[in-house]
């Protein structure tokens, strides 16, 4: 019999609604069945290993004392997976001497076999799960670093960022700084993940190896590293003080012309250059202060400020009437934060501009622009009279 | 003639289900990717420094004594290395302001900040030295719009995130939404899962159990919140195309606010129209941003659960979707405006906006049919009812099985079994009904009705003992 | 060797366990554990333990919040209170000893470091 159009798509609506129907309810049981059963295993697994482990890492002397709770466990996947997320989870409780003793068995063969078949696989999956577990082991041969290196390339964003993690367990810091500069060429890198190789980069420089030198400025001056990376790096210098790339950045920011583009770069050279107390950058920065960007001139304010010293702060009081209200409020901040002669150099302003004020019918401003004037005027001295209030109160916002 | 309208008719409501359909299917594809081993990329708590911005917490309060304290409370409770919390009195008329007052002994002071969005006058602004970052302003009453934009006034902050008063957040939801700002460049907004907490129980402050709620339209609505307010969003999302963003929780960077002038005060759907606005200004002048959502949950609402209050509700949100279009209906078909313009407002217009009034018009003319002597056309009935009613069930269905392959947060399988009954019932009268108010709200909206109406709340401190 | 109640409000399931091994194997202490805040408050208001361990990071009131209650209460102003936590960075330590904590051990941390302090906070009594 021949069914026309109509029924056709009604009965195609009407067998998707059964199927999905069915599937749900097959799905939804099925799944949850599952899960309640790998809860329960997993509850019965922890209860016998964990006090294995925590005895294990109370009496173990040597490292084949590790075999002994390993010969415990099977071979199979989950329970392998299983155990070292306990492990995972003991390092974040416990370092030291513990630690160490964790670490035998973390790196113990069992899972060294079970995840370098995972690193050679050509699953994604099986790429990451090996890579997240080698980060923690930290073991790493030649071949291996041959293999990470060519997974850096790789399509999927993760697979390339947990091989970078893992090689910066690399003794040869030409291989972690190549590492670097080839994850940072990726348009899909995050800046969490640059944070994190950044700083696994410097803290196993500064463990075990030797670091000659600032290699880290190879990256700000490799010409395809995009700048919010080199943005990146900057920041964590700073963060982190790195007093050994003063110059270096002095010297940078003198090479970074002024355009839109280049905006955030200097923003966070200038940060940089105050986080680390760069008084030789003092001439460098000023000259930035009259740069048509807000944000630029605010950051001078603040890294003049963290330079110090009293030139610096005049230069800043001098700033006082930018035409910026932002401008001015950070200035105002500043200098009644300032534990020394902050709030002198206020009174002398106010001083200076009331002086002008009574003196105003014989100005030669035109009316317009006096107003403006006095306008700002008003606003700057509420604004002293109102943060100052604060402070004396302890109202004041937690400085960024 | 009659072949036109019954094949418009068809056409109508087999290309909304199937829009609907393919949001479902590729927001699922879209979260499965992203949680695929997530915790590869965890932030660790050693490199903080700028990744994180700092975020200023609008709660705009209007007659909320019952409840402002324990929000407020809960919002101190956030883990997040910088933030402040910026409650705005919107000119209350109960005790909103004396109490916030009295129990975290505040004292009134001054701050200094530019008024660059008007608003209506500032009665004082009080503070504690105590909890430094805890500013209350209480203000002539002038309506939500401006009490956000006096609270955007004086925050100091990268971001705003605007909420309801009566959220309820999780206390990481900043740390998870700052993911998407550092993400995506440029991000000047992102809204997240708003999900219903109506029948959720609540020990000690903690969520210990997540079910569907016990009454008959708080579950029709659980159900129509994961087909169009979870995966709809997300779906949207996944097209680089969204358009609203939820009003329980919103979060923006402030000076792109301030760059399109700050809410606007005289709108009823407020939320939406700011996004627009925003779509707007930054399409025009060609800057790069970013409009996103987060596929995580990060919010907590009540749903209302009495006949009145959810229709005065949706009559609301139709009203303010009806104004948001309006105001910025040249954006509609207009290239400057690229996708958004041409697919993205278009697609609201003529299936959110004016989709009810069809879809009314639609029944009306089946009822007549009945009425029409020798009317044969059974195919066209039966055609009609497969591609409303059966189709939108599968869509639903297809919604409550993606929450099950997604997040799984319903702790029971019967919360599932309750929501897959609940699907079928939702295309058989509750969608229909809906229409009916959604064209109330357009009648309303072209009457100029600018009410907010009640919604008479239980306070989720009914809950908690249960 | 010391006797005593010690009662620790902490929600991650390998750190109480941890704790209670070290408190059985070092201490002859009654060990009550709580894994919500609020609940660990309640009783420890309506009993009176010589030491407190509590974490930060809690489902139901925060340790700081905790701590801050316990510290404006006549019945334990002096009570010994140890912080322990993840968060590790100076501003939360400072706070916790302006809350007057009596001691702050950041995690991850060593077990003999561990007993070791307990051992000094507790004879100082």
């Amino acid at each position: 019999m021949y069914l026309s159009l109509t029924y056709q798509t009604v009965l195609l609506l009407l067998m998707l609604l059964l199927t999905t129907f069915l599937y749900l309810l097959v799905y939804t049981f099925w799944t949850r069945a599952k899960k309640k059963y790998w809860s329960r295993y997993k509850v019965k697994f922890r209860a016998m290993f964990m006090p294995l482990i925590l005895d294990y890492i109370e009496t173990a002397n040597r490292q084949s004392d590790a075999d002994d709770v390993i010969k415990k466990l099977t071979r199979r996947n989950e329970d392998i997976v299983l155990f070292l997320e306990i492990l995972d989870e003991i390092t974040e409780i416990l370092n030291g001497d513990d630690r160490k003793k964790l670490n035998w068995l973390i790196k113990h063969a069992l899972f060294d076999r079970f995840y370098r078949k995972k690193l050679y696989s050509n699953s994604v999956n099986a790429q990451l799960l090996a890579c997240v577990y080698y980060s923690k082991s930290g073991y790493l041969n030649r071949k291996m670093t041959v293999r990470l290196i060519s997974l850096i390339s790789s399509r999927n964003t993760k697979v390339a960022y947990a091989s970078a993690k893992v090689l910066q367990n690399s003794t040869n810091e030409y291989i972690r700084l190549n590492t670097l500069k080839s994850f940072f060429k990726r348009p899909d890198a995050s800046s969490m993940m640059i944070g994190e190789l950044l700083h696994l980069f410097h803290q196993n420089a500064d463990k075990i190896y030797q670091m000659s030198g600032i290699l880290l400025k190879q990256l700000l001056l490799q010409k395809d590293i995009p700048k919010d990376r080199k943005q990146l790096v900057i920041d964590y210098i700073a963060y982190h003080n790195l007093y050994e790339y003063s110059l270096f950045l002095r010297n940078y920011l003198q090479t970074v012309l002024y355009r839109f583009e280049n905006k955030s770069l200097i923003v966070s050279l200038i940060n940089a250059l105050g986080e680390l107390r760069v008084k030789e950058a003092g001439t460098l920065i000023r000259s930035y202060s009259t740069i048509q960007n807000a944000e630029i001139r605010i950051c001078c304010v603040e890294a003049l400020n963290q330079l110090g010293g009293s030139d610096n702060l005049s230069f800043i009081t001098g700033m006082l009437l930018d035409i910026e209200f932002d401008v001015r409020k950070r200035i105002i901040q500043t200098l009644v934060q300032d534990p020394d002669n902050g709030h002198l150099l206020l009174e002398k302003f106010m001083l200076t501009y009331l002086k002008f004020v009574s003196k105003v019918w014989t100005s030669e401003l035109p009316p317009n622009d006096m107003l403006v004037f006095i306008n700002k005027l008003r606003s700057i001295t509420t604004g002293i009279r109102i943060t100052s209030a604060n402070k004396a109160l302890h109202f004041n916002p937690v400085q960024k | 003639m009659i072949q036109a309208i019954e094949w418009g008719i068809i056409t109508y409501f087999l290309s909304l289900n199937s829009v609907y359909l393919l949001l479902v299917i590729s927001s699922l594809i879209y979260i499965r990717q992203q949680m695929l081993l997530s915790d590869v990329v965890k932030p660790s708590s050693l490199f903080k420094s700028k990744v994180y911005k700092t975020i200023s917490i609008l709660v705009p309060a209007y007659n909320e004594a019952g409840n402002i304290i324990e929000s407020v409370e809960s919002l101190l409770r956030l883990e997040y290395p910088e933030y402040e919390i910026i409650v705005i009195n919107d000119g209350s008329s109960d005790e909103t302001i004396e109490r916030l007052k009295d129990h975290f002994k505040l004292t009134k002071t001054e701050l200094f900040y530019k008024q660059s969005i008007d608003h209506q006058p500032v009665r004082g602004i009080y503070k504690t030295a105590e909890i430094p970052n805890l500013t209350v302003i209480d203000k002539e009453n002038g309506g939500k719009s401006d009490a956000l934009n006096a609270g955007i006034n004086v925050s100091d902050y990268d971001l705003v995130c605007s909420i309801d008063a009566d959220s309820i957040l999780e206390q990481d939801v900043l740390k998870k939404l700052i993911q998407t700002f550092v993400r995506h460049k440029d991000t000047i907004a992102a809204g997240g899962i708003v999900r219903v907490i109506n029948g959720c129980k609540i020990v000690n402050r903690e969520i210990k159990e997540i079910h569907v709620p016990d009454g008959f339209l708080g579950r029709l609505q659980s159900v129509e919140y994961l087909r169009a307010f979870l995966f709809g969003r997300v779906g949207w999302d996944y097209l680089k195309s969204l358009l609203i963003i939820s009003g329980a929780f919103g979060i923006f960077d402030r000076k792109a606010i301030l760059e399109v002038g700050g809410y606007s005060v005289d709108s009823v759907g407020e939320d939406i129209e700011l996004i627009i606005r925003l779509h707007s200004h930054f399409l025009r002048s060609k800057k790069e941003y970013n409009i996103r959502f987060l596929p995580e949950p990060i919010c907590w609402t009540e749903v209302p659960v009495d006949y009145k209050s959810l229709k005065n509700q949706r009559n609301r949100w139709h009203r303010g979707l009806a104004d948001s279009l309006w105001r910025h209906k040249y954006m509609l078909f207009n290239p400057t405006y690229g996708r958004i313009g041409l697919l993205v407002m278009p697609f609201f217009l003529i299936f959110e906006l004016i989709g009810p009034i069809i879809i009314l018009l639609s029944y009306l003319y089946l009822g007549v049919l009945f009425f029409i002597p020798g009317y044969t056309s059974i195919s066209f009935i039966v055609l009609f009812f497969a591609v409303s009613v059966i189709y939108g069930m599968v869509v639903s269905l297809i919604s409550v099985l993606a929450e099950e392959i997604a997040y799984k947060t319903y702790s029971s399988t019967k919360d599932i079994l309750i929501l897959t009954a609940y699907s079928f019932i939702e295309n058989m009268g509750y969608r229909q009904i809906h229409s009916f108010w959604q064209v109330l709200g357009i009648i309303d909206f072209i009457k100029g009705n600018k009410s907010w109406g009640n919604m008479r709340r239980e306070g989720f401190k009914v809950n908690s003992t249960k | 060797m010391l006797k005593g109640n010690v009662v620790v409000i902490e929600d991650d399931e390998i750190t109480g366990i941890l704790i209670k091994r070290i408190f059985e194997r070092e201490f002859k202490f009654n060990f009550v554990l709580f894994r919500n805040g609020l609940e660990g408050l309640e009783y420890i208001q309506n009993n009176s333990p010589s030491l407190i361990i509590l974490d930060i990071m809690l489902p139901g009131k925060n340790g700081f919040e905790i701590l801050k209650e316990l510290r404006e209460s006549e019945a334990h102003k002096n009570t010994k209170i140890i912080l322990l936590s993840a968060k590790s960075n100076s501003s939360d330590i400072e706070r916790g000893f302006d809350l007057s904590a009596d001691e702050y051990i950041t995690k991850p941390f060593q077990q003999q470091e561990f007993v070791v302090r307990i051992r000094k906070l507790m004879r100082a009594s």
